[in-house]
C-alpha cells in the first residue's frame, strides 16, 4: 500500500538520509572553509597591524602613531551641538616641536569628547597646566593634523582578532573531529569512548562497575532510616512543584492583567478593540485556572504532610522479598493509601529539532493498600509492608537515550478531592547469578 | 574487479543463549575475496537499543585486525575469539525499549568499501514485556478459571 506523503510532520530521529561519505566530505569542506578563512584573515590582520598598512591603519589610525612630547600652551572648552542641545568639548592647544618644523593644534583625543555640562568638560581638563610638557602621540606622515594627548584603547582591534581566532579554533576542532570520525565505525568510536573511561586517572575517580549500564544507587542509600535500613529520597520534591505552579500563575496572571486593563481601557474610552478583547478572554481564563490550581496545591500540601518511605535493603533483586515502612503525616481523612511497585520504560528521541521523550509502564504491582482512616496532626500514619520484586523482570537500565526506571509510588486519595502521587526511585539489579543458573 | 566478501560468524552455542559471566566463544571467516583486498577487520561484541528512542550502542569487546599486525597477513582465514560476558544489561524485549546483544564483524576493503555482518545472541533469559492491560486481563481470566 502506498504511504501518504507527510507534509507537516517533522523528521524523526537522527538517522541520516544521505550517504555517510557525502556527509563527511561536506563537513570536512565546511570546517576547512571556516578554518582557512580564520587563518588567512588573522594573518592579514596581523601583517596589516605590524606593517601599519590598510585595512587596520584605516580602521585604527592610532596603531601607526609614534610617541613624542608636546607643550600645552592653552586649555579651553568649546560649545558644540545645537542651540537647544549644547555640548561642551574640552581641548588643549599643544605645541609639537619637531626638527623639521613646529606644529600647533587644538586637540585632546582622536575621537573628540563632549559633555552635557560645561563644568564636566572643565573637570576633564584637570591635570593639564599651560606651559607644561606632556607625552603626546602623532602620525609621522602628518604630525600637524594628528597630534593627541590621550590615546583611545583599540578594543575594536582586539575584538577583530578574537573573532578571527575563534574561526580558527572552531574550524580546527571541527576539522580534526570530522577527520577522526571519517572511516571510523560506530563500534570503534564506542570502544574508544569506553577505553577513555578506563584511563588511569578516570579509573581512580570512577571505580569500575560490576553491573554496567545500571544506575548508581549511592544517592539512594546515603540516608539511614529510623525503622529500616534506608530512607528513600522522593523523586520530585513537592516544594519545587509548588514553586513552579506559583511562578507560572504569577507570570500568566501578570500578562492576563495587562491584556485585561488594556482591553478595558479601550472599552471605557469608547474605542473597543475587539481583537484584543477576544485574545484577553482565554488568557484570563487560563490565569484563573492557574491560580485555582496553585491554591488547590497549597491546600493539598498543607493538609497532606510529608511522606516517608523506608526499605530494608537496597539494591533490589527480582524474586526477593523486602520490607517497606511508610509514614504519612498531615491532617485528613484518607479514603485510600496505596503503595505501587512500578517499572517504566523511557525513551528520548529527536523530532525535527525538538527533543521528545516517551514513557511506558510495564510493571505495576500493588504492594499495599490501606483504606478509610484518619490522620491527625502529630499522629502520622505508619505501616510496615512486605514487598516482592516480580521474578524474571528487567533490571534498572540507563543509557544516553533509553532507560528503565523502577520506583515505589505512594498514591493518596483523601477527602475534599485531594489526590497525590509521590514517587521514590529504587534500583533493581539482575537476578543473582546463583539463582539464574 | 573486486569480489563482494561474505562474512561468516559462528557461535559456540547453537541456541545462542548465554548467562551473565558466561564465556562466549565466536569465530568468523571472510569468504569470496582475496586477502590482498582486505584492509582491516573489526570484530565486536556489543549491545544496542531499538525502539522508540534514539539508538544507543556500547561495545563490550572490540578488536581491530590489520594485516601488518599479523605474521600471516591473511585476514580472511577463520579467526576465533572469546570473551567473558558482563552481568548487564540483559537482552530485553520491552514495549518501547529493546536491548539486543550481537557479534558484529566489519570488513574494510582497500577501495574504501566496507561490509558488515551481525549475529544476534541472547544474554540472560528475560521474558518479553507485556502491556499492563494485557497482563491484567490474563490475570482476570486465570482468577475466573480458578
Amino acid at each position: 500500500m502506498p504511504r501518504w506523503f507527510r507534509i507537516w510532520e517533522k523528521k524523526r530521529g537522527s538517522r541520516r538520509t544521505v550517504s555517510r561519505v557525502v556527509a563527511s566530505v561536506g563537513e570536512t569542506f565546511f570546517f576547512s572553509a571556516i578554518f582557512f578563512f580564520g587563518v588567512i584573515f588573522t594573518a592579514m590582520a596581523a601583517a596589516s597591524t605590524m606593517l601599519e598598512t590598510w585595512p587596520i591603519r584605516t580602521m585604527f589610525p592610532e596603531v601607526a602613531y609614534v610617541e613624542g612630547e608636546a607643550t600645552v600652551q592653552e586649555i579651553r572648552v568649546v560649545q558644540v551641538g545645537t542651540e537647544d542641545y549644547p555640548h561642551y568639548q574640552p581641548e588643549a592647544l599643544v605645541l609639537l616641536d619637531l626638527p623639521q618644523r613646529q606644529h600647533h593644534l587644538w586637540t585632546l583625543r582622536r575621537s573628540p569628547l563632549s559633555y552635557s555640562t560645561e563644568e564636566a568638560a572643565w573637570n576633564r581638563l584637570d591635570g593639564y597646566e599651560p606651559g607644561w610638557i606632556y607625552p603626546c602621540w602623532y602620525d609621522p606622515s602628518s604630525p600637524g593634523q594628528s597630534v593627541i594627548l590621550e590615546r583611545t584603547p583599540a578594543w575594536g582591534l582586539w575584538v577583530i582578532f578574537l573573532v578571527l581566532i575563534s574561526f580558527i579554533v572552531i574550524g580546527g576542532i571541527g576539522l580534526i573531529y570530522t577527520l577522526l570520525l571519517m572511516g571510523t565505525s560506530v563500534e570503534r568510536r564506542s570502544a574508544i569512548a569506553s577505553k577513555a573511561k578506563t584511563l588511569e586517572l578516570l579509573r581512580e575517580a570512577m571505580p569500575a562497575t560490576t553491573y554496567p549500564s545500571i544506575p548508581n544507587d549511592a544517592n539512594l542509600t546515603n540516608s539511614p532510616g529510623v525503622r529500616l535500613a534506608f530512607r528513600l529520597p522522593i523523586e520530585v520534591s513537592p516544594g519545587w512543584w509548588l514553586l513552579a505552579t506559583l511562578i507560572f500563575s504569577l507570570l500568566w496572571s501578570g500578562m492576563a492583567g495587562v491584556f485585561f486593563i488594556a482591553a478595558l481601557g479601550n472599552h471605557l474610552a469608547g474605542k473597543p478593540d475587539w481583537m484584543l478583547t477576544i485574545i484577553s478572554l482565554p488568557t484570563i481564563a487560563i490565569a484563573l485556572a492557574a491560580i485555582s490550581q496553585f491554591l488547590r496545591e497549597v491546600t493539598a500540601h498543607t493538609r497532606v504532610g510529608p511522606t516517608g518511605l523506608e526499605i530494608s535493603n537496597h539494591p533490589l533483586y527480582p524474586g526477593k522479598e523486602y520490607r517497606v515502612f511508610v509514614t504519612q503525616a498531615g491532617k485528613m481523612k484518607v479514603r485510600q493509601l496505596q503503595i505501587l511497585l512500578v517499572c517504566e520504560e523511557a525513551a528520548t528521541f529527536l523530532q525535527g529539532t525538538d527533543v521528545r521523550s516517551e514513557t511506558k509502564r510495564v510493571v505495576e504491582e500493588e504492594v499495599a493498600a490501606a483504606k478509610a482512616f484518619e490522620i491527625k496532626p502529630g499522629l502520622p500514619f505508619e505501616a510496615d509492608y512486605q514487598l516482592k520484586v516480580p521474578e524474571g523482570c528487567m533490571h534498572s537500565f540507563k543509557s544516553d537515550h533509553n532507560a528503565i526506571h523502577w520506583k515505589l509510588v505512594v498514591q493518596i486519595n483523601a477527602d475534599h478531592g485531594t489526590r497525590l502521587n509521590r514517587s521514590f526511585p529504587i534500583v533493581v539489579y539482575p537476578a543473582e547469578l546463583e539463582a539464574a543458573r | 574487479m573486486s569480489l563482494q566478501p561474505k562474512i561468516e560468524i559462528m557461535l559456540d552455542r547453537p541456541n545462542r543463549t548465554y548467562l551473565p559471566d558466561d564465556e562466549l566463544i565466536a569465530s568468523f571467516e571472510i569468504k569470496g575475496t582475496r586477502p590482498s583486498e582486505v584492509q582491516a577487520i573489526e570484530a565486536s561484541v556489543l549491545w544496542y537499543t531499538e525502539g522508540t528512542g534514539e539508538e544507543d550502542l556500547a561495545t563490550h569487546d572490540f578488536r581491530r585486525l590489520l594485516p601488518i599486525d599479523r605474521n600471516d597477513a591473511d585476514l580472511t582465514k577463520r579467526r576465533k575469539f572469546q570473551t567473558r560476558l558482563p552481568r548487564s544489561p540483559l537482552s530485553y524485549q520491552g514495549l518501547i525499549v529493546k536491548i539486543r546483544w550481537a557479534i558484529r564483524v566489519r570488513v574494510f576493503m582497500h577501495q574504501g568499501k566496507e561490509y558488515m555482518e551481525e549475529v544476534p545472541f541472547t544474554l540472560g533469559d528475560l521474558a518479553p514485556a507485556v502491556p499492563i492491560a494485557a497482563k491484567r486481563s490474563s490475570r482476570k481470566r486465570t482468577d475466573d478459571a480458578a
